[in-house]
């Protein structure tokens, strides 16, 4: 997979410089640290011949020399090639400008670009839509064509980057989220990504109907672990969307970077500071009438060319929600603050860094479709990250970052009539969980001509433990004390390789290797003593291995279409609760659960077939992908008895589905988009299908500019899902639903905005078939929020 | 002397230092084992003494015995034949309980000789409970016999009952003595009571178990069902999955026959 566009983001933004360039011949400036010049021309490097790396180099120079082809030059003419730093392919249309219009060209659909050298001491510039722009010294073009590499822009507000699609930036569905939406109410209308929502506060995502273990969520490239063994807290509950600039979706293995789950990855990142904005800050505040929500946020921060700094603080607070149709749900609420601060240094010599903590408290969250409420979650995550940028004459960017994150979780039926409910009645059973990750990420991207290699490294200890108290309504009656997770403790070492070669301007070759180590314990002896009571003939302490591969081959025909044939083969490791959880509730079954330290690795074997297709000037564009997704030694749950399960391995399973979008922009001020996800799942072991599968799903959003103001419809169809799993869960039938939703965002000042917003206008009741219990959805939600920037 | 010699000398001092100082431990005196045991009662008779020893205060249940039968002051026999009998005298009648003989030799550990035997009543206005102590000396073939009177504390490990096939029986909880969280080792016997003064042990019956939690509704998984190891001892593995109060429940066959069904409360902490 090329460099993501996080990456490049990202470092457009800590760089001062935000161009990669790289020089066929040797620059005769070195004024910018992109520049990199190959070994056969360079007599630094040509000393070091034995270094592989550097014969590597040569070779690799040598095969963009063949691909790229001759291209004009000469004393008077400055040439080269414009590429995208992310996906190294050639961009058409950039603006090449002098100093004044005699001087100015743009790059063709080979991204190649001709100018007359400028006849004065001046610079010229380069700007692309979406793209970073910079100047450069004529200088640097010395006669020999220059490859250029531009940094995709940063989106002013959150953005969500799909990887399914073939060229992220010329596919329909990577655009940038409007203004209007939050991330959240964004993610949920992509294409294959469903939200499970066990209550009115936390979410968590689903690629392809798989959730859980089968997806990463990481925060900035953190690893960060739910400490509630329900799943009450997911990892994305313990960031705000509000600060997020970012969110990386990988579906399915296309990308090993964020891991090399089946699913694929979701990694949240923060927004951060730059160095040259003096004092800012933002106040948005908003309220919901349904559930009486309201949120006050305020940001601020101070930065100038060498030190930033920027707090940003998040209140909310909700009461009990309403669903459609009128029925108030009790214990609905909840109360979260977030508080992070992130401070950076850009250090003399090309390198900056960040220290960020991210603390999150959450209390009293009910969660109506569970048995159990949140009393108190919280977490905190601290990192510094160091990043150098071209420190060899291969590595473009190198990252080092130090974390560790620690989370906590309470939860309680105290609130709850427990005398009357089917599970574990007459008894109040209050939870405990923690867990905590320490460990060490290494990025680095290396450019090399055509041929980038994203190489990462990800090092870290988890520790996890929780506990249960049973305490009878009956005083007879002694209370129970239970271990869910005894001190477990994982050591992973997960190393992976993203590489690209860009073969020719349309076609390009991706390919990667990734590969998983863990050792893994567990250190209550009790704990260790019951599990090997439920499977005698497994150890709790093992090390267990997996390797990945992929490859995937693309064709691009300028933006016009493009097509692309992704091929994966892999395992997961089971999880630390899949390996070691004990009495494990499952609501989806009602079953108790045992983990099974025994489970072999989840084989995955997938196929992605996407394409895409987009009209003259943008007017229409569309998008598919056909996914296939063969999972061997499946995990799930097997009942054990009337009230318990475990974790077992079974043959196969089967995903399988299609995905569409598109959109129609008839006129500049008139948008529409669509899209539709069907996912197939069947469990190949036992003939059924696979539980908690979204079903058929078609969006239809028309958006509409005036001036300053925004105006937005959005209808979300979902399908009746029939198709439901029965001999390993108690999965309930859901009914089809249509939602409406309009939304309107008023910029009265370059510094001022006014958003409003009225979700499920007809006030229908429905129920996510991913939600857990039946849980219906908000009702009608008339929402306003003004943000204020200073 | 180069460094490395003196090194190699000072590692040497020390080793040689711990070496005294855990000499100095294995001079120490090891404790008497018998100290750890409840003396149950010390009874003279012409020329011997008889000490009966308990490894804890004699309770409703199975009760391990030990006795040192010493031969004017000091000369402890080394071999000596015991004979006990339990007897729970209830006024209108008496009756024995089952018993395990004390072997001839002293054992390994105590060096006492070692028996067992199952009260299977409490002491108290129901009756008071004997053991009648035989002894012979066979290096002078003097016999005597001396009563010991005990105290036996209620307990809930013991279960008599009569089966369906209208044979009356105990079972015995033995172990696990405080059941852990986790897997335990579990000990029962199992007796028969052909007559007031006769409890053979029972070896040909099969013995199934069920742990249960009442207020969980719930038991555990993969216990191991007590088989017979001779003697009337049946030994098996029961688990439990948490703290709190639990019932294991014991089935009593003869074949595929369901004899009787009882069971054992248990508060686990």
């Amino acid at each position: 997979m090329p460099l993501s566009i996080h990456e490049a983001q990202l470092a457009s933004r800590l760089s001062d410089i935000p161009l990669n360039i790289y020089a066929t011949q040797q620059p005769q400036s070195h004024e910018t640290p992109y520049a990199s010049t190959p070994y056969h021309l360079n007599p630094d490097i040509r000393e070091n011949r034995e270094n592989p790396v550097m014969t590597l180099t040569a070779l690799l120079s040598l095969l963009m020399l063949l691909w790229t082809g001759p291209l004009p030059s000469g004393p008077d003419t400055l040439s080269g090639t414009i590429y995208d730093a992310e996906t190294l392919r050639p961009l058409h249309g950039a603006h090449i400008k002098g100093p004044n219009q005699q001087y100015a060209t743009s790059s063709g659909t080979d991204g190649s670009f001709a100018l007359v050298r400028p006849d004065c001491p001046c610079r010229i510039l380069i700007t692309m839509t979406g793209y970073q722009n910079r100047e450069m010294d004529p200088a640097l073009f010395t006669g020999t064509p220059v490859a250029v590499y531009l940094e995709p822009r940063t989106g002013l507000l959150s953005e969500v980057v799909i990887r399914s699609a073939p060229v992220p930036d010329a596919s329909p569905r990577s655009y940038t989220n409007s203004s209007l939406e939050s991330t959240e109410q964004f993610m949920q209308r992509l294409n294959g990504l469903s939200m499970i929502k066990r209550a009115n506060y936390a979410w968590e995502p689903s690629l392809r109907g798989m959730s859980d273990s089968r997806v990463n969520v990481l925060i900035d490239g953190v690893t960060m672990v739910s400490a509630c063994v329900d799943r009450m807290d997911p990892v994305t509950s313990y960031v705000e969307t509000e600060n997020l600039e970012k969110v990386d979706v990988s579906m399915g293995n296309i990308s090993f970077e964020n891991g090399n789950r089946p699913g694929g990855s979701v990694n949240l990142i923060t927004a951060r500071p730059g160095f040259d904005a003096g004092y800012y800050g933002e106040f948005d505040a908003g309220y919901q009438h349904n559930g009486n929500v309201q949120k006050y946020r305020v940001m601020s921060g101070y930065s100038n060319h060498r030190n930033a700094l920027q707090v940003a603080f998040t209140l909310r607070d909700a009461g009990n929600f309403t669903a459609g149709g009128g029925e108030r749900l009790g214990l609905s609420g909840y109360t979260k603050m977030n508080l992070k601060v992130d401070a950076g240094r850009d250090f003399a010599g090309g390198s900056r860094g960040w220290l960020t903590w991210i603390g999150d408290l959450a209390l009293d969250a009910g969660y109506p479709a569970l048995i159990m409420d949140t009393d108190k979650a919280r977490s905190h995550l601290i990192s510094y990250e160091h990043e150098w940028r071209n420190p060899g004459s291969l590595v473009s960017v190198l990252r080092v970052k130090p974390y560790h994150t620690r989370v906590d979780h309470w939860m309680s039926d105290y609130n709850r009539d427990v005398t009357t409910r089917d599970v574990m009645p007459g008894m109040y059973m209050p939870m405990f969980g923690k867990t905590r990750t320490t460990g060490i990420r290494l990025e680095s991207t290396l450019i090399s001509g055509r041929h980038l290699v994203r190489a990462t490294m990800n090092l870290h200890r988890l520790d996890a433990f929780a506990d249960m108290l049973m305490e009878p309504v009956d005083e007879q009656v002694s209370p129970m004390y239970l271990i869910n997770i005894g001190d477990a403790v994982l050591n992973n070492a997960y190393v992976s390789a993203d590489h690209s070669w860009l073969m020719s301007p349309a076609w390009s070759l991706n390919t990667g290797l990734a590969l998983d180590l863990s050792g893994r314990t567990l250190n209550d002896p009790v704990a260790a003593d019951l599990l090997t009571i439920e499977f005698p003939d497994a150890s709790t302490g093992r090390l267990i291995a997996a390797a990945n591969l992929k490859a995937g081959l693309q064709y691009q025909s300028d933006e016009a279409w493009g097509i692309s044939l992704n091929m994966s083969g892999g395992s997961r490791l089971p999880s630390h609760i899949e390996s070691y959880g004990y009495y494990i509730y499952n609501p989806l079954d009602d079953l108790f659960y045992f983990g099974n330290p025994g489970l072999k690795n989840e084989q995955s074997t997938q196929v992605n077939l996407s394409g895409y297709l987009n009209g003259d000037n943008r007017i229409y564009g569309l998008e598919a992908s056909l996914f296939v997704n063969h999972i061997r030694n499946y995990i799930g749950g097997r009942a054990t008895g009337d009230l318990f399960a475990a974790y077992t391995n079974y043959d196969a399973a089967l995903y399988a589905g299609v995905e569409a979008a598109g959109y129609l922009n008839p006129w500049p001020s008139l948008g529409l988009t669509f899209g539709l996800a069907r996912v197939y799942a069947q469990n190949l072991h036992l003939d059924e299908p696979l539980p908690m599968i979204p079903p058929l799903e078609a969006q239809f959003g028309l958006e509409w500019k005036v001036s300053l103001l925004t105006l937005a419809a959005q209808v979300r169809h979902a399908a009746a899902q029939r198709r439901i799993a029965s001999a390993t869960t108690l999965e309930t039938p859901s009914e089809a639903f249509t939602v409406i939703g309009v939304r309107g965002t008023w910029n009265l000042h370059p510094n001022f905005q006014l958003r409003a917003e009225i979700e499920n206008i007809a006030d229908a009741r429905y129920t996510e078939h991913t939600s857990p219990g039946n849980f219906p959805s908000p009702g009608r939600n008339a929402q306003i929020q003004i943000l204020i920037r200073f | 002397m180069n460094t490395l010699q003196s090194h190699i000398i000072l590692i040497i001092i020390i080793a040689l230092s711990g070496l005294l100082i855990s000499g100095c431990d294995l001079n120490t005196n090891n404790p008497d084992p018998v100290d750890d045991l409840f003396e149950l009662a010390t009874s003279s008779i012409d020329n011997y003494t008889v000490t009966v020893y308990t490894t804890e205060p004699v309770s409703v249940g199975y009760n391990l015995l030990y006795f040192d039968v010493k031969r004017g002051a000091n000369d402890r026999l080394s071999s000596a034949e015991i004979t006990v009998t339990p007897l729970m005298d209830m006024d209108a009648h008496s009756h024995s309980a089952p018993v395990w003989q004390p072997g001839p030799e002293r054992d390994a550990f105590y060096q006492l000789f070692g028996g067992a035997f199952i009260a299977t009543m409490p002491s108290g206005d129901m009756g008071s409970w004997q053991l009648i102590i035989d002894v012979t000396d066979p290096q002078t073939g003097t016999s005597f016999s001396l009563p010991v009177d005990v105290t036996v504390a209620q307990s809930t490990r013991v279960k008599v009952f009569t089966a369906s096939n209208e044979q009356r029986y105990i079972l015995t909880w033995i172990q696990p003595a405080e059941p852990k969280v986790g897997s335990n080792n579990l000990v029962v016997t199992l007796h028969r009571r052909e007559s007031m003064m006769s409890f053979p042990a029972v070896d040909d019956l099969s013995i199934e178990i069920r742990p249960w939690m009442e207020s969980m509704g719930h038991g555990s998984s993969n216990n191991e069902h007590p088989a017979s190891t001779g003697s009337g001892f049946y030994q098996g593995r029961v688990n439990f999955n948490m703290s709190g109060d639990w019932r294991v429940y014991f089935t009593l066959k003869d074949g595929a026959e369901d004899l009787y069904e009882t069971w054992f409360d248990l508060m686990l902490n």
